[in-house]
């Protein structure tokens, strides 16, 4: 990768392969320097209960989700540590970095 | 490869509210700098179908199409696909073309989201 900052988006719940494949993208990404944002919507906010992925943000990744989505499926945003956060943030994201790779 | 953003519904309006998602999401992230690019293919193009009828209160895509016409950014429906399906009348006026001139899209833009 040319830059040096990666963006993820996230759709798709955690028992999917997906979760794990951005799991271990981030932390393969953290041990090659880069900087790494993750945008979670639709299921993928549910990403937001595992330890898996949160565990990623005390190592530096960035991680938010999208406020409507999980107001959507009743999720207690305080007790989550991730951002809540909204499509314009996202594209926000898109624009920082400098590859998005998507799991839809 | 320039600033702008594709976002490409793939799957049929009518077995997922993901293209709802899609939509809702578009309109986010046309309050964004990045100019911003919808293109429909394979069953996707159904989105757009004058046909199609939103099955599931409360998600209309129709009102987000409405609202990305209005902000006048340009809806692309791969023609193959819309053939194939034999999709002839749209909804909000979409671009119709060429895979080769989609393709184009895909490989300048900065960044593709597939639903």
């Amino acid at each position: 990768m040319a830059g040096n900052k990666l963006g993820i988006l996230l759709t798709t719940s955690p028992e999917n392969q997906d979760m794990h494949t951005v799991v271990k993208l981030c932390d393969a990404a953290l041990a090659a320097g880069k900087e790494v944002q993750v945008f979670m919507m639709c299921d993928g906010v549910y990403g937001s209960y595992c330890a898996s992925m949160t565990d990623l943000i005390p190592k530096g990744v960035q991680i938010s989700q999208c406020h409507h989505n999980a107001e959507e499926r009743k999720m207690e945003e305080e007790h989550i540590p991730v951002k809540s956060a909204s499509q314009y943030i996202f594209s926000g994201i898109i624009e920082d970095v400098d590859r998005l790779i998507t799991f839809c | 490869m320039g600033d702008n953003i594709c976002i490409m519904l793939r799957r049929s309006p009518f077995s997922t509210v993901r293209n709802f998602e899609a939509l809702r999401s578009c309109v986010g992230l046309s309050m964004g700098d990045s100019p911003l690019t919808m293109v429909f293919v394979e069953d996707g193009v159904y989105t757009l179908s004058a046909k199609g009828k939103p099955l599931l209160e409360g998600f209309d895509w129709n009102k987000h199409l409405e609202m990305l016409k209005e902000l006048e950014f340009e809806l692309v429906v791969d023609g193959t696909s819309a053939k194939e399906r034999g999709v002839t009348e749209f909804n909000h006026e979409p671009s119709v073309k060429s895979r080769d001139e989609i393709a184009a899209i895909l490989r300048d833009a900065k960044a593709v989201i597939t639903y």
